[in-house]
């Protein structure tokens, strides 16, 4: 039809003058957008209409203008009845007419500025601007000049075509975005995205909808700002930080990357006092800088401003090393000034004696004199040790403030995250560890010292040019006349030492923290008791958390001993201390250190450079790796490993994406610059080369279920070891191969599985629907869960001790952090039965860490507190359940009674499970649980030597004795199996056999009952090692036949 | 040995032990207020063979075994048993009401009971009625009881501060009896000076307690639980016979 018409022009002018070609298509597309506007058409009208146009066009003569044009096309739409989109044509010309003219003159005065576009991220507005929007497709979604214009041209017409008065940026780009998506242009699109929170969410967020029940943690402006930011992180780390395989495999629910939301920083932490201390207070975000602290208070000031501003760097715990420790030069400096202060108060005293004594007669006078004489000798004996005038209420009481101060300021910094505190962990000694004994010490005013007879000199240190392999600045120290008191080099055997040489004169000793003994166990003391105490309704804190260390020196040393006690007091009373078992000796003796040796005794000796920086923590869903395998056909062991391997590498990419992705940041002027520039040590903050980088499971309990047909207290013993600890001894492995290849040091933790555990269970209801016979809890009320990492499930009928045995097993493997919990629920356990079970599961077992949680219900009306978990306040009756809030441990710590805390945690969830799993009454049908033990499979007794591979102290203890002489002369049989842990099965073994594996090559002697006859393991104490004693070997085995 | 009841693991009934409880099924008194009224009644049966099997098997954890019931002391083979008992090396506490004064002697003798703890239920005139039975020289009893008890190498006495229906009312036990009580300990076992706890009275269902009276469906709100200030006069009339002890 078109072809009949004749004489159609062959140019059109534009509106600026220019001629360009008549195009048929693009008359045909103006009209059908018109028609498009209106709704529903047939493309024969848009046919009939287009040509109807051409018609008219035909045959002038004339070159046609773009007016012209539009003005024939919306007769010929009136002709042809098509009224509706005719006046639509019409609006949109006239509006073009408005862009055009308003855009050329400027900005109107009108305050109709419905062409004005509010721009998102200035405050301003601006005038309509087409050009812009193709620039920014231009550079932002890297697409081609025509094909921008184009793109731009179609936005501008929606818009304008729409009658939209308020436009944003924001809007245009969605209209861009969609149109590039119509185009099929993924790729730009993925680059030009908008990340868009829905009004709707933003209500809830802000909670002025109801309705449903939104996650916020605390209602305030900050917890606002926190969710909002934290939505469009986690929807920006998928999409820029993660690749594509990654982000699936997280909403596909096969990992759990933690805190998307807090994309931009790290996960946990560690920190030192020595290097606040040592270093001043000194930050980028803040205007001034302080000193290094003299006083205790300011001490605890620095700490409180330092945690608070660094926790915006790391999103998950905050801990400060050897706290008790660390204080107790500031403390005695202050108790020091307190007696100085008492015993010139007593000379004030004696003074005022004096002078009263002219008044007296002569014989008073006389024996007043002596005592005067008496009192000013001693004064003067003092005055050598102002300490000793105080008496331990008074160092007490100074210790009880100073405890309180700085306990209740980390309980109390709630001003950043939403709003909520902090997660802090003080990590609290029993007393002064071995290693550390030597360490000098920093004073008040951030200085060394020694002591020349009975003066403190305090010295001046300077960097030497010689550094560690990392990095570490060596250091010598002089005195105020220049005179060069210590030097230090670096020496030992195999250069991993870090030698401090001295240059003393007589009656000159260096100050170190052995000389703080005394007090940091005493501030220890009053520490727990401030955790005992609670807050001022006596509620115990949930933060900061009392990590209260255990080494084999706590139950040598009666002292030691007592502060134990303490603890479990405390322990009983609220649950507060995590008693943390230390079961390696941190000295470079201990076999196998041999990764940057040179840096663990620097660190110790320096431990302002002590600090340590968990990274992310990318967790693995284990019972999907088991669903997994079994739709390959491979439902067994080695299936699921292979799985757990495929997405053990998916993890380790997450890892080295995020990794890659926050080095991007500690450049200047980007977000973690704070922790990539040199800090106040010369080496920068966080060292993303030092970090640990942590893999977590979650459900190890419900994928061997599925997997073998039995749960984890189900097992037999070689059930259990072939299958659950090899299962994680796997892991394990699998992480340090990835650690040596990549030179990075990854490492298994136990998840602390919130929200990880709600969505994964419920991930995987939807995908893998096998999966519905083995989640945990109420799918009905999603409250769902799977076990957390390697426990066994919570209403399991096994009692604690089966509990502490099995789980114990599995820590020498999860390096990074696990944790037994003992619950206790509403019973209040006897102080020296804690004390028991503490020291049991020390000696019993390779626990990690254990706490003791007890259960309460905190009723807000009358303020008091009851043991267990009650519907109804025993005190006042109250059943309100916004004022009667419970507090117990779900995950790591205590949750606060009065937040929203996770659904599959509470009610119905794991909670309720739990309750059901305290027990331990036996009737005659309940389960006996056998404890997984190591086996003699031999006739006769078998010698279990564990040791590690390309260990030369292992190779010795091998080599060293011959037991088959001793067999010979016995006429027995003695079997020697030897394994080596760093290999799966050798791990296993050392793992199924409570086997320290700090303290390699261990031995064990079994008897073909495999009763143990015999234990030994290496040990390193104090820069030597104690090999195991073959002596003692034998002599065992001698009695054993003598029975 | 007639076990009822037999639980794994306790932290708080022996202090400074981690314990396994084993409860007997006879007794011969029938104290209204008992909770142990399942415990009593049922033959579980549960064998000595399996407890000491347990026990065995948890060697390295559980230091402590609790006796309690119903009444240990009428359990035939109970010097047996604790001597099996003892052969493992475990620590034995006794959670009796005193009223088999020889068999305690032979206890101590034999040095098969490490802690005695033993329930004094009140002052002499209410006894038959605390007790639920007429006895005759039941006073001669106790008191021989609380003599003998006082005899080993550690021990302890306790009262529960318990509602009495009298005359037809309901009443708790006042502060002077217990004072009374406190005294009859005294004067027995002298400079002795033994620790006296004072226990929390707490109603159960009616499946659980010996006397349907007391249940906590059939009692009045306010005798469901000792009061707090009724413990603190009841522990200060104590104290001024026997200073050790507290509120438990």
């Amino acid at each position: 039809m078109v072809e009949k018409i004749r004489k159609l022009p062959k140019v059109v002018r534009k509106r600026d003058g220019s001629l360009i070609d008549f195009n048929l298509d693009k008359i045909e597309r103006a009209i059908k957008k018109s028609f498009e506007s209106v709704g529903r058409y047939s493309d024969d009208d848009v046919k009939n209409c287009a040509i109807k146009t051409l018609e008219k066009l035909a045959g002038n003569g004339n070159v046609p203008s773009v007016d012209d044009i539009n003005a024939k096309a919306l007769e010929s739409l009136r002709e042809l009845n098509f009224t509706n989109v005719a006046n639509s044509f019409e609006d949109y010309s006239k509006k073009r007419r408005e862009v055009r003219i308003l855009g050329s003159e400027g900005h109107k005065s009108s305050t109709d500025s419905f062409l004005m576009v509010a721009s998102q991220t200035d405050d301003n507005s601006m005038p309509w601007n087409r050009e812009k929007i193709e620039y920014s497709l231009i550079e932002e979604a890297d697409l081609n000049l025509n094909t921008a214009k184009e793109v731009a041209k179609v936005v501008e017409n929606t818009i304008v075509l729409s009658g939209m008065k308020n436009v944003t940026t924001g809007i245009i780009r969605e209209f861009a975005n969609v149109e590039l998506m119509k185009r099929g242009l993924f790729e730009p699109a993925e680059r030009y995205k908008n990340f868009i929170i829905p009004k709707r969410d933003l209500e809830k967020i802000i909670g002025e909808k109801n309705d449903e029940n939104s996650n916020i943690k605390s209602h305030n402006p900050e917890a606002v700002n926190f969710t909002i930011s934290g939505r469009i992180g986690k929807e920006y780390a998928l999409s820029r930080v993660f690749d594509g395989e990654i982000a699936k495999a997280h909403s596909d629910g096969a990992i759990h990357l933690h805190d998307l939301d807090l994309i931009t920083r790290v996960y946990c932490s560690a920190h030192s006092l020595e290097y606040l201390k040592k270093n001043r207070l000194e930050l980028d975000n803040l205007q001034t800088a302080s000193s290094p602290a003299k006083h205790t208070a300011t001490l605890t000031g620095h700490l409180n401003t330092f945690l608070a501003a660094m926790q915006a760097y790391y999103a998950g715990a905050l801990g400060i090393g050897y706290f008790n420790v660390m204080y107790a030069p500031l403390i005695e400096g202050d108790l020091k000034a307190l007696g100085e202060k008492k015993i010139q108060d007593r000379k004030s005293e004696l003074e005022k004696m004096k002078n009263k004594l002219v008044l007296e007669d002569k014989i008073v006078q006389i024996g007043l004199k002596k005592i005067i004489d008496e009192k000013e000798k001693e004064l003067a004996e003092q005055e050598k040790n102002p300490m000793s005038v105080l008496t331990d209420d008074e160092m007490d009481e100074f210790m009880k403030q100073r405890g309180q101060e700085v306990i209740y300021a980390a309980s109390q910094n709630a001003f950043s995250r939403g709003g909520q505190t902090l997660f802090i962990d003080f990590n609290i000694h029993t007393g002064v560890p071995e290693y550390m004994k030597e360490t000098l010490a920093v004073l008040p005013g951030g200085k060394y010292g020694i002591k020349k007879d009975i003066e403190t000199i305090l010295l001046t240190e300077k960097r030497l040019d010689i550094k560690t392999k990392s990095g570490y600045s060596l250091i010598e120290l002089t005195d105020n006349s220049g005179r060069v008191v210590m030097r230090e080099k670096i020496g030992g055997e195999n250069n991993n030492e870090l030698v401090q040489e001295w240059f003393l004169e007589k009656d000159e000793k260096p100050i170190t923290y052995r000389d703080y003994d005394k007090t940091s166990k005493r501030f220890a003391k009053n520490l727990l008791n401030v955790w005992k105490e609670g807050d001022t309704y006596k509620q115990p804190f949930a933060f900061p958390k009392c990590d209260l260390h255990v080494d084999a020196n706590t139950f040598k040393d009666p002292e030691q001993e007592e502060i134990l006690k303490q603890a479990c007091e405390v322990a009983s009373h609220n649950g507060s201390p995590y008693f943390i078992f230390d079961r390696d000796e941190v000295s470079l003796a201990a076999c196998c250190r041999l990764r940057t040796a040179i840096e663990d005794d620097y660190v110790i000796k320096h431990p302002e450079s002590m600090r340590f920086c968990g990274f992310q923590n990318v967790t693995i869903n284990l019972p999907q790796a088991a669903y997994r395998a079994a739709r390959n056909g491979k439902k067994n062991l080695d299936g699921f490993l292979e799985e757990v391997d495929k997405t053990m590498k998916i993890a380790v990419r997450a890892h080295i994406q995020k990794k890659d992705y926050i080095q991007s940041l500690q450049k200047p002027g980007r977000p973690q610059w704070q922790t990539g520039h040199p800090s106040l040590d010369g080496q920068p903050y966080i060292d993303l080369n030092k970090a640990t980088y942590i893999l977590g499971m979650i459900g190890l309990n419900e994928a061997m279920e599925f997997i073998t047909g039995k749960e984890l207290h189900e097992m037999n013993s070689d059930e259990f070891k072939n299958n659950a600890l090899k299962t994680i001894a796997h892991m394990n492995l699998q992480a340090k191969d990835y650690g040596k290849k990549l030179n990075l040091k990854f490492s298994l933790e136990e998840s602390p599985a919130e929200s990880a555990t709600r969505r994964l269970s419920k991930t995987d209801l939807i995908k893998y629907p096998e999966s519905k016979e083995f989640i945990r809890g109420d799918i009905e009320n999603d409250k769902t869960y799977y076990s957390n990492s390697i426990h066994p499930r919570a209403d399991a009928p096994i009692d604690l001790i089966s509990r502490i045995e099995l789980q114990g097993k599995f820590h020498p493997a999860i390096e990074s952090g696990a944790i037994t919990h003992a619950f206790v629920g509403e019973e209040k356990p006897d102080a020296d039965s804690i004390y028991s079970l503490v020291q049991k599961t020390w000696e019993n077992t390779q626990t990690a860490q254990i706490v003791i949680s007890p259960e309460f219900t905190i009723c807000k009306k009358c303020s008091t507190i009851g043991r267990g978990l009650a519907e109804k306040c025993g005190n006042c009756g109250n059943e309100d359940s916004h004022s009667l809030g419970w507090m117990t441990r779900v995950v790591g710590y205590y949750s606060d009674p009065f937040k929203d805390w996770n659904q599959s945690k509470g009610k119905g969830g794991e909670l309720t499970a739990r309750e059901k799993g305290y027990y331990s009454v036996m009737n005659s049908e309940s389960s006996k649980v056998e404890i997984p033990t190591i086996k003699n499979p031999y006739n006769g007794i078998s010698l279990v030597s564990i040791g590690k591979s390309n260990c030369p102290l292992c190779e010795d203890f091998r080599t060293t004795r011959d037991y088959n002489d001793l067999a010979k002369e016995l006429g027995k049989k003695l079997n020697i199996i030897s394994y080596e842990a760093d290999n799966e099965d050798g791990l296993v073994n050392a793992m199924i056999g409570n086997v320290n594996l700090s303290q390699l090559p261990a031995l064990i002697v079994l008897d073909e009952n495999s009763n143990e006859i015999y234990r030994g393991q290496t040990i390193g104490k104090n820069g030597t090692t104690i090999p195991i004693n073959h002596k003692e070997v034998e002599t065992a085995i001698r009695k054993y036949y003598k029975k | 040995m007639n076990i009822s009841k037999f639980q794994k693991l306790s932290y708080l009934d022996y202090p400074g032990k981690i314990s396994a409880v084993i409860f007997t099924e006879k007794c011969n008194y029938r104290c209204p207020t008992c909770h142990a009224k399942k415990i009593l009644e049922e033959e579980k049966n549960i064998s000595e063979k399996e407890v000491l099997h347990y026990l065995d098997s948890r060697k390295d954890w559980v230091d402590g075994v609790v006796i309690c019931g119903g009444e240990p002391t009428r359990e035939l083979d109970l010097v047996p048993f604790l001597e099996k008992i003892k052969e493992r090396g475990l620590s034995v506490k006794l959670d009796t009401n005193g009223s088999s004064p020889d068999l305690l002697r032979e206890l101590n003798k034999q040095g098969l009971v490490d802690y005695v703890a033993m329930d004094v239920k009140g002052p002499a005139n209410l006894y038959a009625k605390l007790v639920g039975k007429d006895f005759v020289d039941m006073r001669d009893y106790v008191e021989k009881g609380i003599g003998v008890v006082s005899n080993f190498p550690d021990y302890e006495f306790r009262t529960t501060i318990v509602p009495i229906f009298e005359e037809g009312k309901m009443r708790w036990m006042t502060p002077e009896e217990i004072g009374e009580t406190a005294k009859i300990i005294s004067d027995i076992t002298g400079k002795h000076q033994p620790k006296y706890f004072l226990q929390k009275f707490v109603a159960r269902s009616k499946d659980e307690m010996l006397e349907e009276k007391f249940a906590k469906e059939n009692l009045p709100e306010e005798f469901w639980k000792t009061p707090e200030e009724l413990l603190e006069e009841c522990l200060i009339e104590a104290k001024k016979y026997l200073p050790n002890g507290g509120i438990r």
